[in-house]
């Protein structure tokens, strides 16, 4: 919140605080945007058995403009990285990312040899959250929707969000 | 007469399709499994995060060998009979779940376990570090803190839900600090 | 200071009141048309908060029917049974940072939302909701809606034009195809509707249809199947007018990112998004009173009649349904919750159906409608452009055409 430096935390701030961050948390429309297999694994998790509608966040939308959670399912090779960049920079915030998948996470199996791939999605924009698996299963997706639900709910308070790149420092305590 | 039978068609198969969605509405259950509440029974051979079991390991590097993306990182220090793995990572985030380590290990020390829900908010999370061999329990005067992690201050990240590790391997220098 | 400026200030206030409370009769019984205006007003602003408390439930509605239907249980997490999701949605939306790119024409780009949302809010003026509940019947009522409500075309090309954006512009020159082609069936179906009535004016037409017959005074029961027809083919046009799946194809998000929206994000996509839906209760009020009778009660309780057929057959059918639900699914899963809160729904309209009959069946029928609007948009997929252009000028105004010139042979012989 823009009004954390200006005053100090009271019931009233905080208490609002709290509702807005629920508000984000309950309602991340992620963006349509697969890269690889892990994608396959993103669509299970919106289809009947595991239901990322449970959450609110079965919105799909196509356009950067309108999601607030870009998941990025699946191998950024460099050509598409320009891309991803591109796409991040056109969502409004707030905005979340989470990386899916060993690939999102650092290259995955091109780690050693691929020429090709980004190694690491960390690299080009901020990372809220990394699902470890190749590729996770729908599960797994769902656990990191719950812990970046969860963070979401802290924002504020515990995190503060620093636009910093790459760096394994991103997101620090609020005291550190 | 083309024009009206497709038509007809149209409105037909129109009504096929409302009658297939409006059963669903009605009648079918619903299958969702409720994740958090409720889990799928997985399989048996499911392959979860890697657990490395440290009272096993021999220190053969032989999964880190067979690892085709170098994740698993093991480290020695001493010579001879000193030698003794320092250092035992397995890093997630790079890990393509290939189970290759697992087959390569001699001792059944490093195996795949149901565990998936590890996901975390930093890099660093996913660096599954293991506890030092039975060996180095041997020499408490000589034991030497693996090089500490840069762990995140606990209270904030939450930290990845690793395996439990077996507690006659729980060493000092754990993956919690 | 603070009860000092309190206690001079009092005396001041209750002066001014006295004063006010003195003149205002005398000015108000003067100047009648200030308490029509105030009292207008008061009720249009009913009318669109309730529209928004529709849109937010429609909206919340739409997931959980979309969900069943696709064997899923929407949204679960948010409140009991997703029901917070209404309102957290909106807020999030209007939180969210509002962008405008830079190569956007600004003005235009600021301005698109609110010229979509204003033309289909306004249509909402001469709905007939009860015999007494309408904000102005006008004699051109029908005419009004088809031409307002066609000023959400030029909010949407204004949102597509501006927002400089390939995809917006496509969308928008698809949006003019569509709506100016669909424009003609739905103006041809009113049309018979209109000639059966001999008048514009929505009120009128309503009570053409009211009679002691109940449902057999409807216009879609006169000379079957013609009106049947007629009103199935201004559905059909209605679902492409108001851009709604099958007939999404200028937010096609498969082709087109997300349309003449694409650019848009927070607060002003919302509003495109309420006049969306708001405009899918246009359709469907306007299909009620051109062709379901408006606001006339069905004669539920007068014996062996068709209408008492009907309402009793459909109610022993809710009522079978709902016992197999409960007893087979709810109760082994003890969701008792969910009984309680069906069988409160269930009160409460019948509770509705007899206090304000008119205004609940307006509704029931019109939400009806909508629930058709939506099993249709979970049933089907989208047409190409050029089938879509197809089924409008090859099948729905020749068919369309067909019916006005039987209804005007009828009408003539009629009489």
């Amino acid at each position: 919140m823009t009004l954390q430096n200006r005053f100090e935390d009271n019931v009233i701030l905080t208490t609002v605080d709290a509702a807005i961050n629920y508000c984000r948390a309950s309602s991340l429309w992620p963006m349509t945007f697969g890269l690889a297999c892990c994608a396959i694994e993103m669509m299970a998790t919106g289809m009947a058995r595991y239901d990322l509608a449970r959450f609110g966040a079965e919105v799909f939308r196509p356009s950067p403009r309108q999601s607030d959670l870009m998941i990025v399912a699946g191998t950024v090779s460099l050509k598409m990285a320009t891309r991803l960049k591109t796409l991040y920079d056109q969502m409004p915030e707030p905005r979340y990312v989470m990386s899916l998948g060993s690939c999102a996470n650092r290259g995955g199996p091109y780690y050693l040899y691929g020429y090709h791939v980004l190694k690491g999605v960390d690299r080009i924009v901020p990372v809220d959250v990394y699902v470890p698996g190749c590729p996770p299963i729908p599960e797994a997706l769902l656990d990191g929707l719950m812990k970046l639900q969860a963070r979401i709910r802290e924002e504020g308070r515990h995190f503060r969000r620093l636009a910093k790149v790459g760096g394994e420092t991103q997101e620090g305590p609020k005291g550190a | 007469m083309q024009y009206v039978e497709d038509i007809f068609r149209t409105l037909l198969t129109c009504a096929q399709g409302m009658r297939i969605t409006m059963r669903h509405l009605l009648f079918t259950d619903n299958i969702t499994v409720q994740y958090p509440d409720h889990k799928r029974v997985l399989p048996e051979r499911f392959r979860g995060v890697l657990h490395a079991d440290s009272t096993k390991c021999t220190g053969c590097t032989l999964c880190a060998r067979a690892c085709p993306v170098n994740c698993i990182i093991i480290e020695f220090e001493g010579k001879g009979k000193d030698r003794r793995v320092a250092r035992f990572e397995i890093d997630i985030s790079t890990c393509m779940w290939c189970g290759l380590c697992v087959e390569a290990c001699r001792e059944s020390a490093i195996e795949t376990t149901l565990e998936y829900e590890i996901s975390c908010y930093v890099q660093d999370d996913m660096r599954l570090k293991f506890g030092l061999g039975p060996k180095k329990e041997q020499l408490p005067a000589e034991r030497a803190e693996p090089p500490a992690p840069q762990a995140p201050s606990s209270g904030q990240t939450g930290g990845p839900s690793t395996p439990p590790e077996s507690p006659g391997g729980s060493a000092p220098g754990g993956q919690q600090p | 200071m603070q009860p000092v400026t309190a206690s001079v200030g009092a005396p001041d206030l209750k002066d001014r009141l006295d004063v006010l409370l003195t003149y205002l009769p005398s000015f108000l019984s003067s100047h009648g048309e200030i308490v029509s205006a105030v009292f207008l007003l008061i009720v249009a602003l009913a009318v669109l908060l309730g529209v928004s408390v529709y849109v937010c439930l429609a909206v919340w509605l739409e997931r959980k029917i979309s969900a069943d239907m696709q064997d899923r249980l929407g949204p679960m997490r948010v409140g009991w049974h997703g029901v917070v999701q209404m309102l957290v949605d909106p807020v999030k939306l209007a939180l969210k940072e509002d962008l405008c790119p830079g190569a956007a024409d600004r003005p235009f780009f600021m301005l698109a939302p609110f010229v979509v949302l204003a033309a289909s809010f306004a249509t909402f003026a001469v709905m007939p909701f009860s015999a007494a509940f309408i904000l102005a019947d006008l004699d051109i009522g029908v005419l009004y809606v088809a031409s307002v409500g066609a000023g959400v075309l030029v909010g949407l090309v204004m949102a597509g034009w501006a927002s400089n954006n390939k995809w917006a512009l496509f969308s928008a020159i698809r949006t003019i195809a569509m709506l100016v082609s669909y424009e003609i069936p739905v103006g041809l179906s009113i049309v018979t509707v209109v000639m059966m009535v001999g008048s514009l004016s929505t009120q009128k037409i309503v009570l053409a249809q009211l009679s002691d017959a109940g449902m057999a005074g409807w216009h879609l029961f006169r000379f079957p199947p013609v009106f049947m027809v007629s009103f199935l083919v201004f559905f059909i046009a209605g679902l492409a007018e108001v851009n709604r799946t099958p007939f999404d194809l200028a937010e096609a998000d498969s082709e087109l990112v997300a349309g003449f929206h694409t650019e848009y994000s927070g607060m002003r996509w919302s509003f495109f998004f309420l006049a969306e839906y708001a405009d899918m209760l246009i359709v469907s009020m306007l299909g009620t009173v051109l062709y379901l009778g408006g606001w006339a009660p069905l004669t539920v309780t007068r014996p062996l009649t068709i209408d008492f057929w009907v309402f009793w057959g459909m109610a022993a059918l809710l009522a079978w349904y709902l016992h197999w639900l409960w007893t087979r699914i709810y109760l082994p899963r003890g969701e008792y919750g969910l009984i309680v809160v069906q069988t409160a729904i269930l009160i409460a309209i019948a509770l509705a159906l007899l206090v304000v009959p008119s205004l609940a069946w307006f509704l029931i029928k019109s939400l009806a409608l909508i629930f058709v609007m939506m099993w249709l948009r979970w049933t089907l997929p989208r047409p190409r452009i050029d089938q879509l252009m197809y089924l409008c000028w090859k099948v729905l105004i020749p068919v369309a055409f067909v019916n006005l010139f039987v209804v005007g042979v009828m009408r003539l012989y009629w009489r």
